[in-house]
C-alpha cells in the first residue's frame, strides 16, 4: 500500500515537473520553415509565437507531438476542427476527460493544476512546519513567560476560524499570486507542529541523556540541535506528512472558494467551480469527477505514507 | 494496494454510473404525437394578445438582485434594471416614456403639463395622494429636487442629469417652477421622468438614514405590503381617489440570487415571470415540452450595451492604432458562439441599437489577425527580442485587465481573448478584482481595461458624462476621454431644442467616438424573460415591464 | 470545577479580544469600500469621502476598534453598510440555517461514528470490519465539498436521479444531501477515535474483570468499554465544533444555504465590515464556548480528569 502511494505521489510530482513536455499547444521538437526546434514548450521562441499543434502540421516537415496535444490555455479560439455546438464537450478520442466551458482540455488542466496544488501544499507544510519547529522548541526550551506566551498564542490561533482568516486575508490581497497563497495557508497551519515540538522538547529535557549532556558541559545551542530537534523532529515529521494532505484539501477548497491563485491558471479547485455552474445545464460530469479523483488520490497518497512513516517511527521508539 | 483499488472502484462507480444516464448530451426530443415549439417561443416573440383583462391574481416574479434599497435617488441604491422594475409600480413621475415612440417625447404622468425652457412650469394633475393618504403636491417635488440638489447627499447621478438648476419653487400646490442656469432638453428629461413623487414628511432627517429608503412610500398603482429581506417583497394593489390603476391584486417579487436556484424553481412552476435566464438554461430548455407548453419566452433587447473600457492615459493604450488592433483581434464569432451563445447582437453605438441616433455606416471592426499585428507595428509595438511579447523602446506591451470575479461571463470571456491576443504578441494580465472594488477603481482611474456595460431605461440618453472632458475627473468618463471635436458635439447634442434635430448630431457622435475607440464596443445584451402562458398584458419595454397592465387567468 | 470554568472564562477575554481585533485589522485593510459598490456606478469622489465620514471610515483604526467593542458590549453589532440592515437581523437569519445543518450533522455524525466504531471494536477480525475501516480512510481523504458537488450531480439533477432538490433549503428534502456531505469527513475521523477508545477498553483489566464476571459481551462493549472511549469523543468533539462550522462555508456554497457561511463570503466581499465583524464574533464566540464545553463535558463524563485539566 505504501508503495502504490508513493508511486501516486511521485507519479503527480513527475507530472507537475514535467507538465510542459507531457501536455503542450507546442510539439517536442518540430522543423518548420527550415528551422529545427527541440522542446519548444521550454523555451517558448517568439518565432513560434501563436502556433500550436493543429497550425504547425501542415507546415512541418516532421514533428513529434506532446501526449496531449493542448495548452493549459488552449480554448476554443485556437482549436480546429472542433464539435459542434458550444462547450463542454464531454470526453471522446481527442479530449479523454472532456474540456471545459470554453474548450480547455481537462486532461491538460489537470496535469498543469498538480503543480499549483503540489506547490502550495508542500510550500505550505514546508513553511508552516519550520515556524512551528522554531516556535515550539523555543517555548519548550526556555520555558516560564515564553512559554506562556507561545501557549497562549497557540490556543489563539487555534481558536481562529482558519477559512474565514482565509477569506478575509485574500480578500485584501490584490490578486492572490501563488507565493501570497503559500504564506497565508502557513500563517494558519503551524499549530500542530509547534504544539508537537513543544511537548516533545518539554518531555527529553527531563531524560537522562540531554541531562548528560548539559553535565558535559554543551552549550545550550548545541543541546538543541544535536540532542532535542533530531529526537523531537520524529513525531513533527509523520504530522508534516498528514498536513501535506489537509493543505491540499484546503487549497481545493479555497480555489473552490475562487480564493487562491488567480485564472486563468489551472487549479484543481477551478474545475470543480465550472463543475458546480454546468451541474444542470448540461451537467457536465467530466469537469466533477476528474478534478475530485485528483484531489483524492494525492491526499490519501500522503495519509498512507504518513501512516507508514508513523508505523515505523513507533517502531523505533 | 487497498488504498488504490478502493480508489479506482470509488471511480469506476461514478463514471459508470454517470455516463449511463439518459439523453445526456442531445436535448430531449419531442415525441412525434405531440406538436414541437412554436416559432414565436424560439424566437422568444410574445404572441399578439387576445382577451379581456381580468381583475386579481397574484403574479410572482424572480428577480436575480436584491436591491440595497428602494431609493430611486440614491447612488449607493443606484437604479439598474431589476431595482426600476420594483420601484416603477410604487414611484411614479411627472411624465414618462411613450411605449409606442420611446425616443419621442414624454407623455405626461403625474403632470398635466409642462412648458418652457429655462424657466421651466410644470402643472400637475388634480386629486394626486400617497399610498398613506396625503396629498401630491408641488411642495413633495421641491422637496425631493432639494434632497437630491443637496451637495451632501450621495445622489450625484440624479444632480449630474438634472444639470445646473437655479432655484426650485412651488407657488401653489399644483405649479412646480423650475429654473435652470442653461436649457437643455436632457434636463427637462431627467426632471420629468426620473425625479419620483416622495412625500416631503418621509424626507426629513438624516438622508442615509430615512426609512423611506427601505419602506417605499409613493403613489404608484401598488403599494407594499411586506418586505422580506433576503426573500421577497410583497405588493398590493392600491386604491385611492385615482381608483383602481392595475389589474392584479397582488405583485411579488422573490429574490433569487443563485442562476442555479432560480432555474431549478421555474422547473418546478415557482414564478409567473422569471427574470433574466442564463443562456444555458435559455438554450437547454428550448426543446423541452414542459416548458414550450406552460412559458412563453421573451427575448427583447434593452437599452443596453457592454464594452470594453481602455484606459487611455496607459502608455499603449494611449495610441488609437493600438486600439484599432485590440478591436480586431477580439473574436468575435467564438465568442458569440461559446460565451453568448448566439444570442446577442453585436453594436458599435453608445445610442439604442436599433434607433436613428446610430449611423448606419458604421459596422464593428472584423476580427482581423493580420491587420492588427500590421497596426502595432506600426504604431511601434513590435516582438525585437523574441519573447513573444511585442514592445516598443524596451517596454513589453502588458495590458492588465480587471476581471470581476463574481462574474460568469468575464471567466468564459477573457480567457478566449487573452488567448487570441497572445497570439498576436499582446500580453493580457487578469487581476481578478472583487466586484465591489472595480467601480473605486475605475472611478479613480486606478486600471488598464476593464469590462463594463452601461444601460439606460430611456430610448434618449445623454452622453456628456461619458465622453465629455469635463466628466474625466470624477465622472464617469474613467477611459479619461479628451478629444475636442467630441466635446464640441456632445455640448451641442446637450443645447439642441429640437428632438428631430438631435439624431444626425448623435449619428456623428456615434462615428466619431467609434473612430476613437475608447471603448471596444461588444454586444447588446437583450432580455431573456419567461412567462407562463396564463400571465397576459405584459409587453417590455426599454424601462422594463409595466405591472400596471397585467392580469393573470385564474 | 467551577473555579475551573470560571479560569476559563477568564483567559477567553483576552482570546476573544485578540481574534476580533486582528479579523477587524485585515478586515479594514482589505482595499475597496461599501459605499463605492453599485451597480450602476456613479457617486463622485467627494461624495464618497463625505459619505466616509458619516459612517466614521476616515477615523483611525485602533479608534475605531475600541467603538466597535464599546458597543459590542452593549449587545450593539451596528448595521449593514451595504443594506442599513441591523447586523442583529441578518445574522439572526443566518445562524439558525447553519446551527440546524451543521447541528444536524454533527448529531449524524457522532451516532453513525459511535455506532461503526462498536461495530469495528467488536468484529475487528471480520474481513467485512476491514474493508469498512480501509473506506473509512479514503473517505476521509475525499474533500466533502467534492463530494457535495457530486451528490447534486448523482441525487439532484437529470444526469443521475432528482430524488433532492438542488439548492436551498426550504424543507426537510433540502437538509438530506448537505447534512450528509457536511458529516461525513466527521464520521470517518470520529470513527476512529471510537474504535482505538473502545479497542483500548477492551484490553483493560475493569473490562476483563467485567467478563470474567459472566457479562455478555454486548454489555461489556456498551456499559464498560463504550463509557471510557467516550472521553476522548468528547474533547475531539469540542475541537472539531468550529471545524464543522467552517466547512459550512464551502457546503453552504454548495447548496445555496443562505447561512453564515455564504453570509460572511457575501459580506467580504462587498466590504461589509459590521457584517464580517458581527459574523467573526459569532464564530469565535462559538469557537470558544465549544472549547469550554468540550472541556467540562470531559469532566462530567471523566471526574479523574479534574486533576489534569487544571493546569
Amino acid at each position: 500500500m505504501t508503495r502504490v502511494a508513493a508511486v501516486v505521489l511521485l507519479g503527480w510530482l513527475g507530472l507537475a515537473l514535467f507538465a510542459d513536455l507531457l501536455a503542450s499547444e507546442l510539439p517536442l521538437a518540430v522543423r518548420v520553415d527550415g528551422v529545427t526546434w527541440v522542446a519548444p514548450a521550454l523555451i517558448r521562441p517568439g518565432a513560434l509565437q501563436g502556433e500550436t499543434h493543429a497550425s504547425l502540421a501542415p507546415r512541418a516537415e516532421w514533428m513529434v507531438r506532446t501526449p496531449i496535444p493542448f495548452g493549459p490555455l488552449q480554448t476554443v479560439v485556437t482549436l480546429e476542427a472542433e464539435r459542434a455546438g458550444a462547450p463542454p464537450w464531454s470526453p471522446d478520442a481527442r479530449h479523454w476527460l472532456g474540456t471545459d466551458e470554453i474548450g480547455r482540455d481537462v486532461l491538460c488542466r489537470l496535469i498543469h493544476g498538480a503543480r499549483v496544488t503540489l506547490v502550495v501544499a508542500f510550500g505550505v507544510v514546508l513553511l508552516s512546519t519550520l515556524l512551528g519547529v522554531l516556535l515550539g522548541a523555543f517555548a519548550g526550551l526556555k520555558g516560564g513567560a515564553i512559554d506562556l506566551f507561545v501557549s497562549r498564542l497557540i490556543e489563539v490561533a487555534s481558536t481562529f476560524p482558519t477559512v474565514f482568516f482565509l477569506m478575509v486575508i485574500v480578500a485584501a490581497l490584490r490578486a492572490p499570486s501563488l507565493w501570497a497563497v503559500v504564506l497565508v495557508l502557513a500563517a494558519t497551519r503551524w499549530i500542530e507542529a509547534a504544539r508537537l515540538m513543544r511537548a516533545e522538547v518539554q518531555r527529553l529535557e527531563g531524560l537522562d541523556f540531554v541531562q548528560a549532556a548539559r553535565a558535559l558541559g554543551a552549550s545550550e545551542l548545541r543541546v538543541l540541535v544535536v540532542h532535542l530537534v533530531p529526537n523531537a523532529l520524529r513525531p513533527v515529521i509523520v504530522s508534516a506528512t498528514f498536513a501535506i494532505g489537509t493543505a491540499v484539501l484546503l487549497e481545493s477548497a479555497l480555489s473552490f472558494l475562487g480564493l487562491s491563485v488567480a485564472p486563468p491558471a489551472a487549479t484543481w479547485g477551478e474545475l470543480l467551480v465550472q463543475a458546480h455552474r454546468t451541474l444542470v445545464h448540461p451537467g457536465a460530469w467530466w469537469l466533477a469527477v476528474f478534478p475530485g479523483l485528483a484531489i483524492a488520490s494525492v491526499v490519501l497518497a500522503t495519509q498512507a505514507v504518513g501512516a507508514a512513516l508513523q508505523r515505523r517511527f513507533d517502531g523505533r521508539a | 494496494m487497498r488504498v488504490a483499488r478502493r480508489i479506482g472502484w470509488l471511480g469506476a462507480l461514478g463514471v459508470s454510473a454517470l455516463v449511463g444516464c439518459r439523453g445526456c448530451d442531445k436535448p430531449a426530443v419531442v415525441d412525434a404525437g405531440t406538436p414541437g415549439p412554436s416559432t414565436a417561443w424560439l424566437e422568444g416573440r410574445l404572441p399578439p394578445e387576445t382577451g379581456q383583462p381580468r381583475d386579481g391574481g397574484t403574479l410572482v416574479v424572480r428577480l436575480p438582485v436584491e436591491p440595497k434599497g428602494f431609493t430611486r435617488i440614491d447612488d449607493t441604491q443606484a437604479e439598474g434594471t431589476m431595482v426600476r422594475a420594483i420601484t416603477g409600480t410604487v414611484y411614479e413621475t411627472l411624465g414618462r416614456v411613450d411605449d409606442e415612440r420611446p425616443e419621442g417625447p414624454l407623455r405626461p404622468w403625474l403632470a398635466e403639463s409642462w412648458k418652457g425652457l429655462e424657466t421651466f412650469t410644470v402643472t400637475l394633475a388634480p386629486q394626486l395622494q400617497f399610498h398613506d393618504g396625503q396629498p401630491c403636491t408641488a411642495a413633495d417635488f421641491k422637496a425631493v429636487l432639494d434632497v437630491i440638489l443637496d451637495e451632501k447627499n450621495p445622489t450625484v447621478a440624479m444632480r449630474s442629469a438634472l444639470g445646473p438648476i437655479d432655484s426650485v419653487q412651488a407657488p401653489d400646490a399644483r405649479t412646480l417652477v423650475v429654473r435652470w442656469k442653461r436649457y437643455s432638453p436632457f434636463f427637462h428629461r431627467a426632471l420629468l421622468g426620473a425625479v419620483p413623487a416622495m412625500p416631503a414628511s418621509a424626507l426629513r432627517g438624516e438622508f442615509g438614514g430615512l426609512a423611506i429608503h427601505r419602506a417605499p412610500i409613493g403613489t404608484g398603482p401598488f403599494r407594499v405590503e411586506r418586505f422580506v429581506p433576503g426573500a421577497r417583497l410583497e405588493l398590493v394593489r392600491h386604491v385611492d381617489a385615482r381608483g383602481p390603476r392595475a389589474h392584479l391584486e397582488r405583485l411579488v417579487f422573490e429574490f433569487v440570487k443563485d442562476d442555479l436556484v432560480a432555474t431549478q424553481r421555474w422547473e418546478k412552476g415557482d414564478f409567473d415571470v422569471i427574470t433574466r435566464i442564463p443562456p444555458a438554461a435559455w438554450r437547454a430548455v428550448e426543446q423541452a415540452p414542459w416548458a414550450f407548453t406552460g412559458y412563453q419566452r421573451v427575448r427583447f433587447d434593452e437599452n443596453a450595451y457592454a464594452f470594453i473600457a481602455w484606459n487611455l492615459s496607459h502608455p499603449a493604450l494611449s495610441d488609437v492604432r493600438v486600439r484599432r488592433a485590440l478591436a480586431q483581434l477580439y473574436p468575435a464569432e467564438v465568442i458569440s458562439r461559446v460565451v453568448e451563445l448566439g444570442l446577442e447582437a453585436r453594436t458599435t453605438c453608445p445610442f439604442l441599437r436599433t434607433s436613428a441616433s446610430c449611423h448606419p455606416d458604421v459596422a464593428p471592426l472584423p476580427f482581423d489577425p493580420r491587420a492588427a499585428a500590421a497596426l502595432l507595428d506600426e504604431a511601434g509595438w513590435r516582438d525585437t527580442d523574441g519573447d513573444g511579447v511585442r514592445e516598443r523602446d524596451g517596454q513589453p506591451l502588458v495590458i492588465t485587465f480587471l476581471a470581476v470575479t463574481q462574474s460568469q461571463r468575464q471567466a468564459k470571456l477573457l480567457p478566449l481573448y487573452q488567448e487570441a491576443l497572445g497570439q498576436a504578441g499582446v500580453r493580457l494580465v487578469l487581476e481578478p478584482v472583487d466586484a465591489s472594488q472595480l467601480v473605486a477603481r475605475l472611478r479613480t482611474h486606478d486600471f488598464e481595461a476593464a469590462a463594463l456595460a452601461w444601460s439606460s431605461p430611456d430610448a434618449v440618453s445623454d452622453q456628456y458624462d461619458l465622453f465629455h472632458s469635463s466628466q474625466a475627473d470624477g465622472g464617469k468618463n474613467y477611459v479619461g476621454l479628451r478629444d475636442e471635436s467630441i466635446d464640441a458635439l456632445v455640448e451641442a447634442i446637450r443645447a439642441e431644442p429640437d428632438p428631430l434635430e438631435r439624431p444626425p448630431l448623435e449619428r456623428q457622435l456615434h462615428k466619431l467616438v467609434f473612430a476613437q475607440q475608447p471603448y471596444l464596443f461588444l454586444t447588446s445584451r437583450p432580455v431573456l424573460d419567461a412567462l407562463k402562458v396564463r400571465v397576459h398584458g405584459l409587453r417590455p419595454t426599454l424601462g422594463g415591464y409595466d405591472f400596471a397592465r397585467a392580469w393573470v387567468e385564474p | 470545577m467551577g473555579r475551573l470554568i470560571a479560569t476559563r472564562l477568564g483567559w477567553m477575554v483576552p482570546t476573544f479580544l485578540v481574534i476580533t481585533a486582528l479579523t477587524f485589522a485585515m478586515a479594514h485593510l482589505a482595499p475597496g469600500d461599501p459605499l463605492l459598490l453599485s451597480d450602476d456606478p456613479s457617486a463622485s469622489l467627494d461624495t464618497v469621502a463625505q459619505a466616509r465620514s458619516q459612517l466614521g471610515l476616515n477615523r483611525p483604526l485602533v479608534e475605531r476598534y475600541v467603538t466597535w467593542v464599546g458597543r459590542l458590549v452593549r449587545g450593539d453589532l451596528g448595521t449593514s453598510a451595504v443594506d442599513r440592515e441591523p447586523v442583529r437581523a441578518k445574522i439572526g437569519a443566518a445562524l439558525p440555517r447553519t446551527v440546524l445543518v451543521s447541528g444536524l450533522a454533527l448529531v449524524v455524525s457522532c451516532l453513525v461514528a459511535l455506532g461503526l466504531g462498536l461495530l469495528l471494536a467488536a468484529r475487528r477480525d471480520a474481513g467485512w470490519a476491514r474493508v469498512l475501516a480501509a473506506s473509512l480512510t479514503v473517505a476521509s481523504g475525499v474533500p466533502s465539498f467534492w463530494v457535495a458537488v457530486m451528490a447534486l450531480l448523482l441525487f439532484a439533477t437529470p444526469r443521475g436521479v432528482e430524488w433532492f432538490p438542488l439548492q436551498g433549503l426550504e424543507g426537510p428534502s433540502h437538509l438530506v444531501l448537505p447534512v450528509a456531505c457536511l458529516a461525513w469527513p466527521t464520521v470517518a475521523m470520529l470513527t476512529r477515535y471510537v474504535h482505538a477508545g473502545v479497542a483500548k477498553a477492551l484490553e483493560q483489566d475493569f473490562v476483563r474483570a467485567a467478563r470474567a464476571r459472566g457479562l455478555t459481551e454486548r454489555r461489556v462493549l456498551l456499559f464498560h468499554a463504550l463509557p471510557n472511549a467516550l472521553v476522548p469523543l468528547v474533547t475531539v468533539l469540542g475541537l472539531h465544533l468550529p471545524h464543522v462550522f467552517a466547512g459550512s462555508v464551502v457546503i453552504e456554497r454548495v447548496f445555496g444555504i443562505q447561512g453564515m457561511g455564504l453570509l460572511a463570503f457575501d459580506a467580504i466581499g462587498t466590504r461589509d465590515y459590521p457584517v464580517v465583524m458581527g459574523v467573526a464574533t459569532v464564530m469565535a464566540a462559538v469557537t470558544l464556548g465549544s472549547m469550554l464545553l468540550a472541556d467540562v463535558a470531559a469532566l462530567a463524563v471523566d471526574p479523574r480528569l479534574a486533576a489534569g485539566v487544571r493546569r
